[in-house]
């Protein structure tokens, strides 16, 4: 079915007038700190969130978390036709707790600054009113959920499960990161890996009686080396041994040491044939004596660009056309979320939030004169999805 | 033997001397402690020996003793050093059948209390000395002898030969012939920091320079000729994601002859980075000489062999790992022989530990020692 003219003007002429209320909800969420590891602070964030769905007479409910911020699910029931339409973000930032105090949101001619502003309470506000401009127009589609968690800054060690859960009812995902400051949107992004490499030697006196001893130092060097050997730029596949801590003195030999490791690639079977390389690396033992152990596994699942991901761009393409908006995709680095749905098979995009950048720094800012474009976008490619994609 | 015998008799007070010297515990970094242990240990010589001690205080540990004992044509040092590694109160002091366990027992209190009876025994029973005695008495040798080090290298140089009270080598019971040297060093390694999600740059990563860098030192060891390197610590980088731009490896390096410490101490020193964007910084020296047998001290132990077969027992020698102030004072050219102190087991472990019965022997080892030089 295709997107009427009329459900068109409808859905504008409700997001034009929602800029100011989308400014306050912006600016009220950034300057609530929500650090990933703090849970009162990430629920406080999400009490901004949970007040507004209040007043707009959107239905939640909250799935307790016990280690991070609860996760929010809201419903708009459409009664269809059309699959459901899964909005997914996140409420947690890298800014401990404090930093809005010294640096709240701020407007500066077309930018808005703030910690998180762009990744990513811009999109977390899109997201909602989008979602809201489709509850209040009468227009045909299947169902729309929201997901927020709030813990995906340190690799969403809570969420995934609950992602994944909801994703699988989905016809489609669109993750709310941030637009690229190009004005792409992300059709591609790298999975990683952390894992912890421990290694046992045997410890003796350096000046007593060193031939008994094996050093878990020199073993691994050995491994660092082979290990960094695997790095593969062309691939897009990285690894680093970040972080190695070994020893117990100056003048005893090495009876543990332990490295962590961070695994960058495009697609899981990159992953799949880095990681047997790097059991096999850990699992050998270059000083006869000495046993290791290889821990962690993948954290973010690579986002691929399959039949799904395709067809999905493709129908944001014609929403953007609908709207007169100029639009690219990117692949990029950095990895997030996107990845889980996309791993199940569903027709996922991501960066649909705002066009910002600086992710991160004090410098991050997201572009004001896209924020109503990217939720007509968004909004636009909803109902296309709802309309035109079957459920997976 | 009148000098064994004697030691024997006396040895109930022998071992309570022993246990009221452990019991003024005396870790090396505790100033007040070793005060306390040094005011015991003067009033002990008062009483054992009729000396009175001088001591030389300094700011950082607690006062180095000596006295003077005897007359006669040239100086002997007995050598010893009362501090220990232990902590107070981490180890029981603790009496079993044939052995006394407790915080330095071995290493090397009972060693002192040894040497002070080998006195006892030559002044009770009126034997007369050829050289005057030097007994010198330091409180920092856990810890490299920062503070004693110039005094007992002072001291040496007017002494003919130098006796080292630390235990004998275990479980050989050997005394100590030769000592290897040691060296320590600090390897610093810069790099260039990137975030390993966008674009990591392993090529300046101070993790994987230090990893070049480890299997670079391994090599410059010579095991066959007992020249060994072990880099004990490492640390580096923050987190995974990130490129490390900092690291730092420690590096132990134990050796038999100067010419090898020298040797190893110029090509770390001059170790140059893998990775070209990297850096390091090297810091560190030769702490203590090898003590090197010459042929002075193989005569001393040669006499130390004689004695003891007069005494009823067996003495071996060997070359240990380990060093002590025995190294320096060798280092200066003057007969050193060590490890003359008491036997047991365990220095700077859970179960260390001497054994009773060789407390007598070694007591008039020394004693017959010092009567001959």
């Amino acid at each position: 079915m295709e997107l009427m003219k009329r459900e068109l003007e409808r859905i504008s002429r409700f997001l034009d007038e929602k800029y100011a209320a989308g400014i306050r909800l912006l600016e009220q969420l950034v300057n609530v700190d929500s650090p990933s590891k703090d849970k009162v602070l990430t629920d406080r964030a999400g009490q901004v969130i949970l007040r507004y769905f209040d007043q707009a007479g959107i239905t939640y409910r909250l799935e307790e978390n016990r280690d991070y911020g609860d996760f929010i699910l809201a419903t708009i029931r459409k009664g269809g036709p059309g699959g459901k339409i899964l909005l997914l973000g996140h409420r947690d930032t890298v800014f401990p707790a404090g930093t809005a105090s010294v640096r709240p949101f701020k407007i500066e001619g077309n930018r808005a600054y703030g910690p998180g502003v762009a990744d990513m309470k811009g999109g977390l506000v899109i997201a909602i009113l989008a979602a809201q401009a489709l509850k209040e127009t009468e227009i045909e589609m299947g169902d729309i959920e929201l997901l927020i968690t709030a813990d995906e800054e340190i690799g969403s060690p809570s969420s995934r499960p609950v992602i994944e859960r909801r994703a699988r009812e989905a016809t489609a995902v669109f993750n709310l990161e941030s637009g690229r400051p190009d004005g792409s949107v992300v059709t591609a992004r790298r999975g990683s890996a952390h894992l912890t490499m421990q290694i046992e030697g045997v410890a003796a006196h350096s000046g007593l009686n060193i031939e008994e001893g094996i050093s878990a130092i020199e073993e691994l060097s050995h491994k660092i080396i082979a290990l960094h050997r695997l790095t593969d730029l062309e691939q897009g596949i990285t690894v680093n041994v970040g972080w190695i801590e070994g020893g117990v003195n100056t003048n005893v030999v090495a009876p543990h040491a332990t490295g962590e490791i961070h695994l960058g690639f495009w697609t899981h079977n990159d992953f799949n044939q880095v990681y047997t390389k790097i059991k096999s690396i850990i699992e050998r033992s270059y000083l006869p004596g000495t046993t290791s152990r290889l821990e962690g596994g993948i954290s973010f699942l690579p986002m691929e660009k399959h039949e799904g991901v395709k067809k999905l761009y493709r129908i944001v393409q014609e929403a953007a056309s609908i709207l007169g908006i100029e639009l690219s995709e990117q692949r990029t680095k950095g990895a997030a979320d996107a990845g889980f749905p996309a791993s199940l098979g569903v027709p996922t995009i991501c960066g649909m939030g705002p066009v910002g950048g600086h992710y991160h720094s004090e410098k991050e800012y997201i572009e004001l004169d896209t924020m109503i474009p990217r939720a007509k976008l968004l909004a636009c490619s909803m109902v296309l999805a709802s309309r035109r994609l079957s459920p997976s | 033997m009148k000098i064994l015998q004697y030691l024997h008799e006396h040895l109930p007070q022998i071992l309570q001397d022993i246990e009221d010297l452990v019991k003024r515990e005396s870790p090396s970094q505790d100033k007040r402690l070793a005060e306390e242990c040094a005011r015991f240990l003067q009033g002990l010589m008062l009483e054992r020996l009729g000396v009175q001690m001088t001591a030389i205080p300094n700011e950082q540990v607690g006062p180095h003793l000596k006295f003077l004992f005897g007359e006669g044509k040239g100086r002997v040092m007995i050598l010893a050093h009362y501090d220990t590694v232990w902590p107070q109160g981490t180890l029981p002091i603790r009496a079993e059948k044939d052995r006394l366990y407790g915080p330095g027992v071995l290493d090397m209190k009972a060693g002192i209390i040894q040497a002070v009876w080998s006195l006892k025994a030559i002044h009770d029973l009126h034997l007369s000395l050829n050289s005057e005695i030097l007994f010198l008495l330091t409180s920092d040798e856990e810890i490299f002898s920062n503070t004693s080090r110039a005094l007992i290298e002072e001291e040496a140089k007017r002494c003919k030969a130098v006796f080292v009270v630390e235990p004998a080598a275990a479980p050989s019971q050997a005394l100590k012939i030769a000592r290897k040297g040691a060296a320590k060093y600090v390897l610093t390694v810069h790099g260039i920091s990137s975030h390993a999600g966008n674009h990591p740059d392993v090529e300046a990563s101070a993790v994987h320079e230090a990893a070049h860098q480890i299997i670079r030192l391994e090599q410059l060891a010579r095991p066959d000729i007992g020249t060994t390197i072990n880099v004990g610590v490492i640390s580096g980088g923050t987190l995974s994601n990130v490129v490390a731009d900092f690291a730092r490896l420690e590096v132990d390096v134990r050796f038999k002859t100067l010419a090898e410490g020298e040797r190893v101490h110029r090509q770390i020193t001059g170790l140059k980075p893998v990775l070209k964007r990297t850096r390091l910084d090297i810091e560190g020296q030769i702490n203590r000489p090898p003590l090197e047998p010459t042929e002075q001290s193989k005569r001393l132990f040669q006499l130390a062999q004689q004695i003891a077969a007069k005494l009823g027992f067996q003495l071996g020698g060997e070359e240990v790992g380990g060093v002590s102030d025995g190294n320096f004072t060798a280092a200066l050219g003057v007969p050193t022989l060590d490890g003359l102190g008491a036997v047991g087991e365990g220095p700077h472990a859970h179960h260390e530990h001497i054994l009773i019965a060789e407390v007598p022997k070694r007591s008039a080892l020394l004693a017959h020692l010092l009567l001959s030089v």
